[in-house]
């Protein structure tokens, strides 16, 4: 038994961490502040002792528009035993999908030196203002049409609505050499029930003991940064996967089942939060009041889980960043940043609908020093816009009967399904029926935008 | 620049929904083609889960008329739709042949039976399809010569000068004329007959069983004294039988349409009438004598 849920990256994945590295894309190579430690955490070394609060939203006008279907492809009603929920039965209808829920929320972030020189320690974190934490639970195939009966953007809707926290420590080794090590926090569940079904026939009336355990998982962070001469800097860091799975088992004691081997059982598998590792290598160069900076980060898309811990054909990608920093006076900066952020979600021809797409980034924020009651400020802010390259699906021609294993769209009623009244196959059984809500295809795309502020002191 | 981004976001990012590549799926169509490849015998092929279609039943009906047997054979063509289990069936008369009483063979000329009115007031149903399914027909109720308001209820008129008897031969006598073998003897008479078969899917096309008959019979006059004798016609359920097989093509069936213009005719079935059911020659026994 498999339950449904959604996995994607994390809101500093998809957003940027900081508003200067919100507004530049490249950070690696010079990253300042707590946010070093998102984007190379051996650059903390060189980061100021202070605190940052901040916080962001974001808007969007993404959609999935669904194609027509042809007809005769639906679900018939067929008086025999467990036959699907037939075409118009469903809870809800097939339909679009129109925006993806705007994520709000505050950011944090410290860096201390503990008394020492060489030594930073710092932390960031991003907590959600509507929900801490929000999971939802979408199959990806035909599965879904007796749920929402619609399709999600698998990687930039719901999974970036989470917690996130990130540690981090520093230590400059030479005066062109700094080194750094962290974590990035989930959780993670072992979730349990006891369920007791005393007639069989009245399930609205069960008895249900609820064990919930949750754990601490910590995802590595590695990095290193180096000064070059000529005002170079160079880094490379390393962030593993972290996921945050849900996995356990439900109990059913059934009245009139005596034997305990017979009880159902049904195992709970989900990944509903994944942040993929990825290796980065990136580069910056101060020219006058300039600073260019061009990141490389090859995301490892391939270890994937899907929301129900399956793994998926999700390719490694490539994503680049282009930031450029100009520095107009000695208390303020101006910033902009281009990116490009291919899909690692291969063309959905077949039986799955993981929708995402190709994102053009372009960016821009500013930063302004102030001091205020002796004390000095740094306000910054950034602007953010995200475009999906519009993305058409066509599920291919060709059809397979539905299996764990199929991967083509897949026939839900086998045409060799015999009529017990008329010792027959069914009529309308023959050829392809599908409830899939991604037949026979879709176009996603769209644009996201992101608005920010913060002030470190 | 502020207004191109603009333009951007409200006109450049728009969404537009295409069209798909695929074709509507017909069924119809594949279940035809089904039936039409399979080449079989009169009732045989694997069936076309579905009665709908063209049948060709023959009936032979037993009644006992003066402590004889007569047997009434009569092959139908039988057009049946289907909706949802239940049968609409339309059924033409072709062919009706009745075994001799006292040495008398009553003849139904051609034009006596395509006079006959076919009422429909039912319906039939089957409980399956398969082999040992049951089917149970619509009522055929039949009128010869007659028109009556109620046709399942009304009393037969008793006098020619009713207007309820009617000339539906054409041939200038009232209700309808039966002939006598080799005789210039003719009968004018009205009929009222009501028959419903029930029965047993013995292949996927083909349904075998009994029947239940009620025939009623007014003489309103005839040529000699001889021929108006109309002695009471008692229903012999037990020695009725009937098997109707399907002769569309559809579901392996064999395809008795020769012109293959949708329609099998009376003429068309015809060469498959001996092959129906192997008929039975009247037997005084089955009376009670």
């Amino acid at each position: 038994m498999q339950w449904p849920t959604a996995a994607s990256a994390g809101p500093f994945d998809l957003y940027g961490a900081g508003a200067r590295g919100s507004a530049m894309g490249a950070q690696v190579a010079n990253a300042t502040g707590p946010w070093a430690i998102y984007y190379n955490v051996g650059a903390l070394s060189e980061a100021d002792v202070g605190l940052t609060v901040g916080g962001f939203a974001t808007y969007n006008r993404v959609e999935v528009l669904l194609m027509d279907r042809p007809t005769g492809y639906d679900i018939p009603k067929l008086d025999v035993a467990n036959s699907p929920i037939p075409t118009g039965a469903e809870l809800n209808s097939r339909q679009d999908t129109e925006g993806i829920e705007p994520l709000y929320g505050l950011t944090f972030g410290g860096v201390t030196s503990l008394g020492t020189k060489r030594l930073r320690l710092g932390f960031v974190a991003f907590l959600p203002t509507t929900e801490l934490l929000s999971m939802s639970a979408r199959y990806n195939d035909e599965r879904e049409r007796v749920f929402s009966n619609k399709l999600r953007f698998e990687l930039i809707d719901a999974q970036p609505q989470r917690f996130d926290a990130e540690l981090g420590l520093a230590y400059r080794l030479t005066e062109w050499a700094s080194f750094g090590i962290g974590g990035t926090f989930l959780t993670a569940a072992n979730v349990g029930t006891d369920v007791y079904l005393q007639d069989p026939t009245d399930q609205e009336n069960i008895d249900i003991n609820l064990d919930v355990r949750t754990e601490n998982q910590w995802g590595l962070l590695a990095g290193m940064q180096l000064r070059l001469p000529h005002n170079m800097m160079v880094g490379v860091s390393y962030r593993g996967p972290v996921s945050f799975r849900i996995s356990g088992e439900n109990r059913l004691q059934v009245s009139g089942v005596s034997d305990d081997a017979e009880q159902p059982r049904q195992t709970l598998d989900w990944t509903p939060k994944y942040s993929p590792g990825s290796l980065a290598l990136g580069f910056a160069w101060s020219v006058g009041s300039y600073e260019i900076a061009a990141d490389a980060r090859w995301v490892l898309w391939s270890d994937y889980r899907d929301s129900h811990s399956q793994r998926t054909n999700f390719e490694n990608v490539l994503q680049l960043r282009l930031g450029l920093e100009y520095e107009y006076t000695a208390e303020d900066r101006l910033r902009v940043g281009l990116g490009f952020d291919p899909t690692p979600v291969p063309k959905q021809t077949g039986r799955t609908n993981y929708v995402d797409n190709d994102r053009a980034l372009a960016s821009v924020g500013s930063s302004h020093k102030v001091e205020f009651g002796g004390q000095g400020f740094e306000f910054s802010w950034f602007l953010q816009f995200q475009l999906l390259l519009e993305n058409t699906v066509n599920k291919d021609g060709t059809a397979q009967e539905c299996s764990e294993s199929a991967t083509k769209i897949c026939d839900e009623i086998s045409d060799s399904l015999i009529n017990p009244r008329t010792g027959q196959p069914f009529p309308e059984a023959q050829g392809l029926q599908t409830g899939n809500p991604g037949f026979p295809g879709y176009t996603s795309g769209g644009w996201i935008g992101a608005l920010g502020a913060e002030v470190t002191f | 620049m502020r207004y191109l981004f603009i333009a951007i976001l409200l006109g450049g990012c728009t969404v537009e929904r295409q069209d798909s590549t695929w074709q509507d799926q017909k069924f119809d169509d594949m279940r035809a083609d089904a039936g039409a490849t399979i080449d079989a015998g009169l009732g045989e092929g694997p069936g076309a889960g579905t009665m709908a279609g063209t049948w060709l039943m023959l009936h032979e009906g037993s009644t006992c008329v003066i402590n004889d047997e007569q047997l009434t054979h009569a092959w139908y063509v039988v057009e049946i739709e289907e909706t949802d289990r239940v049968m609409q069936e339309t059924r033409r008369l072709c062919r009706v042949d009745l075994s001799p009483i006292l040495g008398l063979k009553v003849i139904i000329p051609d034009a006596v039976r395509d006079s006959i009115e076919f009422i429909d007031i039912d319906r039939g149903y089957a409980s399956s399809l398969r082999v040992g399914g049951s089917y149970s027909s619509s009522t055929e109720l039949a009128l010869w010569g007659l028109d009556l308001e109620n046709p399942l209820e009304d009393t037969l008129p008793a006098d020619a000068t009713d207007p309820r008897v009617i000339d539906s031969d054409n041939d200038g006598q009232p209700g309808v004329t039966f002939e006598i073998e080799n005789s210039t003897c003719r009968r004018y008479q009205g009929q009222r007959q009501i028959i419903r078969y029930d029965g047993v899917f013995v292949t996927p096309n083909a349904v075998e069983g009994s029947s239940i008959n009620l025939t009623g019979v007014k003489v309103y006059g005839s040529t000699e004294p001889l021929c108006g004798i109309a002695p009471p016609v008692i229903s012999n359920d037990a020695h009725s039988r009937f098997r109707m097989v399907r002769v569309d093509g559809a579901g392996g069936a064999i395809d008795l349409d020769a012109d293959s213009d949708g329609q099998i005719s009376c003429a068309e079935a015809a060469p498959a009438f001996d092959e129906v059911l192997t008929i039975r020659s009247a037997d005084r026994a089955n009376c009670g004598r």
